[in-house]
């Protein structure tokens, strides 16, 4: 569907109730979401739930969209309060992510041990266990490619917090690789 | 300038580097960090660890695929239901509060004019009762929203065809390309962005050539199923 049509334009029509105008908002935008909601939640069957509840909630307050932000700024906005809620959900049940993150890293099969000798896959591997928190900001800025202001709008905090947030997350990076072996001579 | 105060500077500008690989940065800032650049080309380093980052990050995304092929049509099957639900609750809502308006228009004096004027309401009171009548009657039925795949105008067993739409098509276009082709969409979008388009009519040829002499708008098409 096209991707020169205005994203705008096709929430106001589905305001009016367009089935196609969702269909197309949904092409454009679905698997971003689902790929920012996975990276969150690491469970890919929770992920495309918590997808579609994006979308069937932009249909529903579709005339709450004020168009001041872009469409995707929207929808990762609505993405993240719903992956947020679902993580907290699962905390009060007594799961602690980070610590599970730990014992799978303890368990490396001879693979991943090798993969750990290429630099790219281990900064992948370390950009992994990250978390969520730096996850999230290190996804929305090189991946989703979001201004300062839109990471601010979407996560809800102020722009230099931003800033802050992900100069941290890349020094947690650099701290994983380090103990990795890989001293990348930054920061 | 101080070491401190070139210090302070360079966190400043590392801060912003980020932002400066991707592109997404305000015009001021940019220049900032290639003023610095240009000053201490031994920054180039930081601007290098950056890409990598990026380079990797967007590897890995790229790397985590797309939604099951069924989820939309699965969320549209939710929404359509959602919908449902919502409208009736609508109707009984505003039937509820124009039996009020009567009862109260009833139960006090007012000019004739007026009495007539509530007449009409109570008619239109028995209609949308009437509708919601249907609406509960029937299985899966009422709401402003239909999937594409609930019973519409375009016959369910008619023929099928896979259709992918170029990226510069508008909505516009697309919706008048298939009045003309007589189809509708009733599944999409699959993975590669094809969606299927049932045809009212068996005429699968002559939709076909409809949809063939558009290739500025349709990238392929193929008979579906």
């Amino acid at each position: 569907m096209s991707l020169t049509n205005d994203d705008r334009s096709l929430i106001a029509r589905m305001v009016r109730r367009d089935e196609l105008a969702l269909r197309a908002l949904i092409g454009r935008h679905q698997v971003r979401v689902y790929r920012f909601v996975l990276r969150l939640v690491r469970d890919d069957s929770v992920a495309e739930d918590l997808t579609n509840e994006v979308f069937m909630e932009a249909w529903r307050h579709a005339g709450s969209f004020e168009g001041r932000a872009e469409a995707t700024t929207w929808l990762l906005s609505i993405a993240r309060n719903r992956a947020v809620s679902w993580l907290r959900k699962r905390r009060e049940l007594g799961w602690d992510e980070e610590k599970a993150q730990e014992i799978a890293d303890d368990n490396d099969d001879p693979e991943v041990t090798a993969q750990k000798h290429d630099k790219a896959s281990a900064i992948k591997r370390c950009l992994e266990r990250l978390s969520a928190e730096h996850r999230e900001i290190v996804d929305l800025v090189y991946y989703h490619e979001m201004s300062v202001g839109e990471v601010a709008g979407i996560v809800g905090i102020p722009e230099n917090t931003v800033k802050t947030r992900l100069f941290y997350a890349r020094k947690k990076l650099s701290e994983l690789l380090a103990a990795a072996g890989i001293d990348r001579g930054w920061p | 300038m101080t070491d401190n105060a070139t210090l302070s500077e360079r966190e400043e500008i590392e801060l912003l580097v980020p932002w400066y690989v991707t592109g997404r940065i305000a015009p001021a800032d940019r220049r900032r960090v290639e003023d610095y650049l240009a000053r201490h080309p031994e920054f180039g380093a930081s601007i290098t660890v950056a890409r990598e980052e990026q380079r990797v990050t967007i590897a890995l995304n790229e790397a985590l695929g797309a939604p099951r092929s069924g989820s939309v049509e699965r969320l549209l099957a939710r929404i359509a239901a959602d919908s449902a639900g919502a409208d009736a609750t609508s109707l009984r809502s505003k039937a509820d509060g124009l039996l009020a308006q009567v009862r109260e228009f009833f139960n006090a004096p007012s000019a004739m004019g007026v009495r007539y004027a509530a007449a009409a309401a109570a008619l239109v009171i028995v209609a949308q009762a009437a509708t919601l009548g249907v609406m509960l009657a029937t299985p899966g039925g009422g709401g402003n929203f239909r999937t594409a795949s609930s019973r519409g105008a375009a016959s369910e067993s008619g023929p099928a065809l896979l259709v992918a739409f170029q990226p510069q098509a508008t909505l516009a276009d697309i919706e008048a390309l298939l009045a003309e082709a007589g189809g509708r969409i009733v599944e999409g979008p699959l993975p590669g962005g094809i969606y299927k388009v049932r045809l009212a009519s068996s005429e699968t040829a002559s939709a076909l050539a409809t949809l063939k002499a558009k290739p500025a708008l349709v990238r392929s098409v193929l008979p579906g199923r």
